[in-house]
């Protein structure tokens, strides 16, 4: 059993230097060793907490004109929700003690940045202590488009009507190769990169996410990774990087994927995309977290000993990646997160969007109503 | 600086290879680094069954959901239940032929209308009709209860079974082998010694069976692990178990799995299903060869892990699955030859189709094609 990762390699790492070619080593080391230094890592960076977020998602319509090959959640002509209608599924998130409302939607054809900004507004008018995590780049980059605005100037707007996060989805793999393949009519990776940077200078801090397992190779992946330790250098405005392992039923891109032989990403696959992500990442982005919802709780569970020191929202409900495929459900109570916490040694503590802590136990809370919404 | 200084004492690790493993050294073992654990076991299967991973192409099928038992751990018994023909079952085995099965895997709830001629006749139709097909059926539960409506022992009704074509026997209703925690999950279940007896006499009578552990609810941790030890003392003497499956716990639409939740405890972690599948392996080194990895009840993604935690198969196709599906399971039904290779080779490892005995198999139905997608969304047979 010897230790077979380079001693510069290592030293690297703590230095948060990690390179390209460090990257694509580290996929072909031992697993456990692999998984061992992200471990290790992730016990200098985080300690011995791992998190989570009470929220809920919201989506607000499955309607977009989008033409992403990987969704099986886009509709020609779905429903709409009205301000009403949000606002009540805000309140009942509010009920069920969240603290955050994570509000993703289809591109509509004509809506402009103020359908968007009425949203926000309306929630804070009624909720000014929810936290509002709202909107990928792609969405922001098609109102400012529609509102023939700058995006500079169209999140400076979202933010004075109360957004305070947005999630870094629509990043799926930051290769215009592969873009150009799964989702030819999306933002460019340049211009995701563009956007996010601006929604940091406007003080809107973002997530970063890689949805991997598809066309792209272990090269684009581990570029992706760089892409966003660049990003965070100069800006230090990515809270969490949170990779996404693509579910490949009832979407194109994956329906040709399982002609070819190819199904989801094997487990272990899985745990080195976690585990490299923590090396390469180290002392930049401090938070890695492992999707319960794409990996299942048990797999996201081991991640934490390979990495991983958050496991995102309890959600409420879910339905992108459950319509992709993923049999893991909608929502998640904090007693089986913090079940799964203790079981891997560690502390429990719920977190803020932004990352600050909260309480300890948020299962002590009384009046804790546990979810609405499918659950399994 | 960051080293990586192995914990555990040699003399454990040398213990470990020479199939010596004790209680205290798997105590040990489980507290320490898990990862020390995995490579520990990973070693041990490598040096074993070296790069080859299993799979059977197979399909599970219930002959009833109706059931006398009350097990509190069951979401699948129901009152008013189907009892499958023997035409209609087989019309499955005929399917699941047709798909390149190597395998049917044939069990239900026990009823008095199931004694032994009943399963004698449904077992007689199989190999008549099906000659090829290997029928891995009942468990000892069933074959007691049945012997015993039957008026004969035990021992009679395995020598009539094996008779009429029963090639194995599942080693299902073990749950755990231990009477404190029989006493609470089934009390109305053969104890741990009758169990223990009936897969003796199965295997003296030439009976080859499967091994499985249900854990996760009520038991110790030392009860897991005494569990394994006493499936070590019976290979010891009679060798008959082609492997071990743990099985993880689904506390859904079950009396025993609602208390667990509603007093905070969820279904085992990823981390200590790996842990089981490492200390089954390490415990059983030169006893039993094959540790399965069962998709159903880990999820396809963790079940690939496993495959480097000590596991070296990954169980069947099923083509169908009620049971754990009405435990919460949600994993499905099905997974195809393909994406078995897939999985496999995302592992760094060799498939291999095997048959109930695990022998290997020449595929029947090339792999790249998927034989029957339609049954994946099959559900025969349903509560109704």
């Amino acid at each position: 059993m010897n230790n077979r990762i380079p001693e510069d390699l290592i030293e690297r790492a703590y230095q948060g230097k990690s390179t390209k070619e460090d990257g694509l080593l580290l996929l072909e080391v031992p697993p456990f060793e692999l998984f061992r230094f992200a471990d290790e890592l992730r016990s200098l960076t985080a300690g011995d907490t791992v998190t989570y977020v009470v929220n809920r998602n919201i989506n607000f319509t499955s309607r977009c004109v989008g033409t992403c090959g990987f969704c099986a959640f886009r509709t020609n002509d779905g429903k709409v929700l009205s301000i009403e209608e949000i606002m009540e599924k805000v309140r009942e998130a509010e009920k069920a003690k969240a603290i955050e409302v994570c509000i993703q939607g289809g591109l509509l054809p004509d809506v402009g940045l103020d359908f968007y900004q009425e949203i926000a507004e309306a929630i804070k008018a009624e909720f000014p202590e929810m936290h509002i995590h709202a909107f990928s780049p792609m969405e922001v980059y098609h109102a400012s488009r529609i509102s023939g605005i700058k995006v500079s100037e169209a999140l400076s707007k979202l933010k004075q009507s109360g957004l305070d996060t947005m999630p870094g989805t629509a990043a799926e793999i930051l290769s215009d190769r592969v873009r150009k393949i799964i989702c030819p009519s999306k933002l460019r990776t340049a211009e995701w990169i563009e956007v996010v940077t601006q929604a940091h200078a406007a003080g809107i801090s973002t997530t970063a996410t890689m949805m991997y397992g598809h066309v792209e190779t272990p090269e684009e992946r581990i570029e992706h990774i760089l892409t966003i330790r660049e990003i965070q250098k100069e800006t230090g405005g990515i809270t969490e990087f949170v990779p996404l392992p693509f579910m490949p039923y009832n979407n194109p891109v994956g329906e040709k994927m399982i002609r070819e032989g190819r199904y989801a990403t094997p487990g272990l696959d899985d745990l080195k995309i976690y585990a490299i992500s923590r090396i390469l990442l180290h002392g930049h982005v401090d938070n890695i977290q492992a999707s319960w919802v794409k990996l299942g709780k048990k797999l996201s569970q081991f991640a934490l000993h390979c990495g991983a020191n958050d496991l995102g929202g309890t959600l409420m409900e879910e339905s992108i990646s459950r319509l992709a495929g993923a049999p893991n459900g909608e929502s998640i109570s904090v007693e089986e997160l913090e079940w799964m916490i203790y079981g891997a040694g560690r502390v429990p503590k719920e977190r803020t969007t932004l990352y600050k802590g909260v309480r300890e136990l948020a299962s002590r809370n009384t009046g804790r109503i546990t979810g609405c919404g499918a659950s399994e | 600086m960051y080293t990586k200084k192995p914990t555990t004492p040699e003399d454990v690790i040398e213990r470990a290879y020479r199939g010596k493993c004790t209680k205290e050294d798997a105590l040990l073992l489980l507290e320490g680094n898990p990862f020390e654990l995995f490579e520990l076991a990973n070693d041990l299967r490598t040096s074993t069954v070296g790069d080859t991973v299993s799979y059977v192409v197979n399909r599970n099928i219930y002959i009833t959901n109706k059931c006398v038992g009350n097990c509190g751990f069951c979401a699948y018994r129901t009152e008013k239940g189907y009892i499958l023909s023997v035409e209609e079952i087989l019309e499955k085995a005929g399917e699941a032929r047709k798909a390149g099965a190597v395998e049917v895997c044939i069990q239900g709830g026990y009823i008095p209308e199931a004694d032994i001629e009943f399963y004698l006749e449904i077992i007689e139709s199989v190999k008549d009709e099906f000659p090829d097909l290997c029928i891995h059926a009942l468990s000892p539960m069933e074959v007691n209860y049945a012997a015993g409506i039957s008026g004969m022992s035990v021992e009679e009704a395995l020598r009539r079974l094996k008779k009429s074509g029963l090639d194995s026997l599942t080693g299902t209703s073990a749950e755990i082998l231990s009477d404190r925690v029989r006493k609470i999950i089934c009390p109305g279940k053969i104890s741990t010694q009758q169990w223990i007896d009936t897969i003796t006499e199965a295997h003296k009578a030439g009976i080859s069976t499967n091994s499985t552990i249900m854990y996760g609810h009520v038991e110790t941790l030392e009860e897991r692990l005494d569990h394994v030890f006493i499936i070590r003392e019976i290979q010891k003497e009679t060798g008959g178990f082609t492997e071990l499956i743990p099985m993880a716990f689904l506390p859904y639409n079950n009396p025993i799995g609602e208390k667990m939740i509603a007093s905070g405890k969820f279904s085992t972690t990823g981390l200590e299903d790996l842990q089981l599948i490492a200390i089954s392996r390490v415990i059983l080194h030169t006893y039993v060869k094959n540790i399965q990895a069962t998709w159903v009840k880990l999820g396809k993604k963790l079940a690939q892990v496993a495959l480097q935690c000590g596991a070296n198969d990954l169980g069947g196709t099923l083509m169908e699955d009620q049971i754990s599906t009405a435990s919460g399971g949600s994993n499905g039904e099905y997974v195809s030859p393909a994406e078995f290779e897939w999985m496999i080779k995302g592992a760094g490892r060799t498939p291999m189709q095997r048959d109930t005995l695990y022998r290997k198999v020449e595929p029947v139905i090339p792999n790249r094609v998927d034989p029957l997608p339609s049954l994946g969304k099959t559900k025969i047979g349903s509560r109704d």
